[in-house]
Parts: structure tokens; sequence; C-alpha cells
């Protein structure tokens, strides 16, 4: 009778020694997660200098230029771009602005000759991206202005909420 | 010029803004426009038949500079009204007619040319100066 428990506890070590018993060690970590509003704007380069060379009595000249582009991507809903100028532009000249938009509002030809406060160019803009859309700028000159020496003016676009 | 951010304002709206330059300007510029001779008196010249048209229009630039001229090649016509449009307040235009033989004559336009800027000049071709070529007509306009 004597030599059971010592039989079982020399298989109990045996069993210990050949299958160890699994320590455990957890830590627990806290992930914060969070979207934050985003709303890009990009814009490829400036446009070609406008500059208008002709005269016709009684009637204003335009010139032209679409080579810029702008790309967005915003995670709102109903956003917009909007427009301003830093500084009116000459009597007698208009400058116009027209945003395409493959996925919301364009206002089209927008006049930002004195839009110190800016003016709406591309309502209702909703979640995701618009990449590559064009710029056309349009300057005009009315048949009553003379000569006007080079001149720079600096337009801000804003993708807004 | 790129730039490109996101900003949160104090009112927590979100903006993103880019910046482009715009460049711009009027250079002075003339434009000579002549019209056919259908509003010009028409003085029959011996020999010559019907009065002719001109055959083109003309269209020029100018700097504040410079004078501006262009040659036009017309038919025996005998009166021609010119529209000078200009950018300039202050110009003066010269017509001179050359014939074959070297003549000239020189015409200046009539109405108030210092503010006008559309100035329309009318003017004859004497018969004395026309040879048997197709007289030359040439437009100087100068400040």
């Amino acid at each position: 009778m004597t030599r059971l428990p010592f039989i079982g506890l020399s298989l109990l070590s045996i069993i210990s020694v050949a299958f160890p018993q699994p320590i455990h060690s957890s830590v627990k970590q806290i992930v914060t997660v969070e979207v934050r509003p985003i709303a890009v704007l990009r814009v490829t380069g400036n446009p070609a200098p406008l500059m208008v060379q002709k005269v016709y009595a009684g009637e204003d000249v335009s010139v032209s230029d679409q080579h810029s582009q702008y790309s967005i991507a915003t995670n709102l809903d109903n956003v917009k771009i909007v427009a301003s100028i830093n500084s009116s532009m000459p009597s007698g000249t208009r400058l116009k602005i027209n945003l395409a938009s493959g996925r919301a509002s364009s206002v089209g030809d927008v006049d930002i000759s004195a839009a110190l406060v800016p003016v709406d160019v591309v309502t209702g803009i909703g979640r995701g991206s618009d990449r590559d859309q064009s710029i056309r700028y349009t300057f005009v000159a009315g048949s009553g202005v003379g000569g006007i020496d080079r001149d720079e003016r600096l337009v801000t676009l804003t993708l807004t909420d | 010029m790129l730039t490109a951010g996101i900003v949160q304002d104090s009112h927590g709206q979100v903006r993103s803004s880019a910046v482009q330059q715009v460049v711009f300007g009027v250079s002075i510029s003339h434009r000579l426009v002549i019209n056919p001779l259908s509003n010009a008196r028409a003085i029959p010249l011996a020999g010559s038949g019907a009065v002719e048209g001109v055959r083109a229009s003309l269209e020029l630039q100018g700097s504040p500079s410079q004078s501006t001229k262009v040659t036009a090649d017309l038919d025996r016509g005998t009166s021609q009204r010119m529209t000078v449009e200009t950018r300039t307040s202050m110009q003066t235009v010269t017509v001179q007619q050359l014939v074959a033989r070297g003549e000239s004559i020189t015409l200046s336009p009539g109405g108030d040319a210092s503010s006008a800027r559309t100035i329309d000049v009318d003017y004859d071709f004497p018969r004395s100066t026309l040879g048997q070529e197709t007289p030359k007509i040439i437009y100087t306009v100068t400040e």
C-alpha cells in the first residue's frame, strides 16, 4: 500500500517534465480610432499670361486660359469651392473663373473682378475625390480701356464646408 | 505655386486652399478697317469703267512708341472710308496715296482725332495723280 503514492508522485514528475504547464502572460492596449474631417484641394500651376492684344471699336475683347487643373478629396458632404481675389481688377476689365466639376455643380463663369470676399464656384460636393478638373480664366478688356502694363492678381481657391 | 493643407479653424470649419497667380495686360494696339466703297462717293475715272472695291480688309497691331504702317492694294477706286480703332487717346492718321509714277498725296483725318477712338476718314483719289497702274495706299497711325 505504501508504494502506490510513491509511484503516483513519480508518474506526475515524469508527466510534468515531458509536458510542461503553459505560462499565461497578457497585456491590454486601448486603440483609439477617429476619422477626422478631411478636405484637400490642389491645383496644378498657374494659368498662362492673359494678354489682350487687339481692339474692336465698341466691343469687349477677351482672352482665356485653360491650362491649369484642380483636384479635391474630402470625406465630408455638401462642401464647396469658393474663389477670391487679393485686389480688384483695373477699371474696365474683368476676370472670370470657371471650374469644371465631374461630381458636383459648377456655377459656370464667375466674375471675380472684385471678389475680395469669396464667392461660390463649385457647390454640392460630396464624399470622395474629383481629380484633374479644368480651371478656365477669362480676362476681358472693354473697348474704352487703354494700355495696361503687365500686372498680376492672386486668386485663392478654397474647399470649405 | 502649389499649396495644400487641412485647416480646421476655431469654428470647426475644414478648409483647404490653393493660390494661383494670374498675369494679365492690355497691349496698345491699332486696327484699321477699310470698308467697302459702297458708302463712299464714287467719282468715275475716264476710261476705267466701274468703280471697284478694296480687295481685303486690314488689321494691324502697334506699340505706343511705334507707328504702324500697312499697304493695301486697291483696284481703281475713287473714294474710300477708313475706320481707325485704337486704344490710344491721341493719334495722327496719315493716308498716303502712291501712284505708279511716284506722285503722292497726304490726307489728314477729319473730326476730333484727339478724343475719338474711332475715326472715319473720307478721301478721294484725285484724277491728276492716278496713273495706269494699280495705286497703293499707305496708312500710318502714330501717337
